[in-house]
């Protein structure tokens, strides 16, 4: 599919959960999101420097009422992990994680990084969903951030690059 | 040089209805002496205030967000700076007292203590307003005029250690009660509901 399409499908999602602010670093496999949330209107985008900054961002944002994203990669997930536990986990704060995942089945880049995705993300606590197929992306994504705010911490959604 | 008491004592009046993030060991302990308050906000990851405060600020763009850091802490999170410089948030004051030690953790030297220099720093990541001050006088001066005007606005105040034991034990603050009182008092300021229990797939998905 094309990756324009697909980050409409995407934004569409966020939109239906009533994400309202997002911070993101890219991945050359979520750049038509990127920019599809630069051009959105109906949310805050925050562009990022290193991942774990995010976990603070989306902390500030959920503390002052915004429903929030962090959109990265799994590289960027472990570059997160002492902002998701010691900020994150600490004060209970509800976040999306929506993770590219490099090195996932039939991906052939960052074999490592798909090796430990899922333990680290278990190690935390933090549920993980898969979303390998476009037309449960709705489903998936709002679902995971009630949960997120049902169990007051971030939830982790773990996009296949098949999908983007 | 001054302590971070003496530069704060003489400007407490600006921060009525403001949330302030706080970093990590003493700093937070005279603030929360200084100022108790429920908008203050005890940061737990070294580094995280110029982030969180970012959040904060900009999802309430038109009230002032202060951030009461460390020279530690900002080095350890550059790339907060380096965010906030783009997305040059107005409302956003950061304060870093700087004393070229790590205090919360025994006092060991920072890179500010040799070669680095954070106001260069933040003009660089593109905060015009980064200012550096020495005195009490020049800290209430630049406080003031950072509550006056459109920021971002950056502030590296040279402290000297605090008298005593910087490690001392206080009163521990449960983290999730500091959530709920700090939303509490957003909501309050702010005069909307902000929190959300729960959202309800029936009702609030959109």
């Amino acid at each position: 599919m094309p990756s324009a399409e697909s980050a409409k499908i995407l934004l569409d999602a966020l939109k239906y959960s009533g994400i309202n602010m997002v911070a993101s670093l890219p991945d050359g496999a979520m750049v038509a999101v990127v920019n599809a949330l630069e051009k959105s209107n109906d949310l805050i985008h925050v562009p990022l420097t290193r991942e774990e900054e995010g976990a603070g961002v989306c902390t500030g944002g959920y503390l002052a009422g915004k429903r929030c994203a962090l959109l990265i990669q799994n590289a960027g997930l472990l570059n997160s992990v002492n902002g998701l536990t010691t900020t994150a986990l600490q004060f209970e704060i509800p976040i999306l994680l929506l993770v590219l995942y490099a090195g996932a089945y039939n991906d052939m880049a960052f074999p490592k990084l798909g090796q430990v995705t899922e333990p680290v993300l278990e190690a935390l606590g933090i549920r993980h969903y898969l979303l390998d197929d476009l037309s449960q992306a709705k489903k998936i994504i709002s679902g995971a951030l009630v949960q997120a705010y049902n169990f007051k911490k971030p939830v982790a959604v773990l996009i296949h690059k098949s999908v983007l | 040089m001054f302590t971070r008491v003496e530069g704060l004592k003489r400007v407490l009046d600006l921060f009525e209805g403001v949330p302030v993030m706080v970093t990590v060991g003493a700093c937070w302990v005279e603030w929360d002496a200084l100022r108790p308050s429920d908008g203050n906000f005890a940061l737990k990851t070294l580094g995280s205030g110029s982030s969180v405060g970012l959040g904060v600020a900009m999802a309430l763009p038109k009230r002032k967000v202060a951030v009461l850091d460390g020279d530690g802490a900002v080095l350890m999170n550059m790339n907060g700076v380096a965010t906030v410089g783009q997305m040059q948030p107005k409302n956003l004051i950061h304060v870093v007292f700087d004393n070229k030690v790590y205090e919360a953790s025994g006092c060991i030297r920072t890179a500010t203590a040799f070669n680095a220099d954070l106001v260069a720093v933040a003009k660089g990541l593109g905060i015009k307003s980064a200012h550096r001050v020495a005195t009490p006088e020049a800290f209430e001066k630049q406080m003031r005029a950072a509550f006056a005007a459109d920021g971002p606005h950056f502030i590296v105040a040279e402290t000297k250690l605090s008298e005593g034991d910087s490690t001392f034990a206080y009163a521990r603050l449960e983290e999730t009660d500091n959530k709920h009182r700090f939303m509490r008092f957003l909501e309050k300021v702010e005069g909307r509901k902000l929190r959300e229990d729960a959202i309800d797939v029936k009702t609030s998905l959109r």
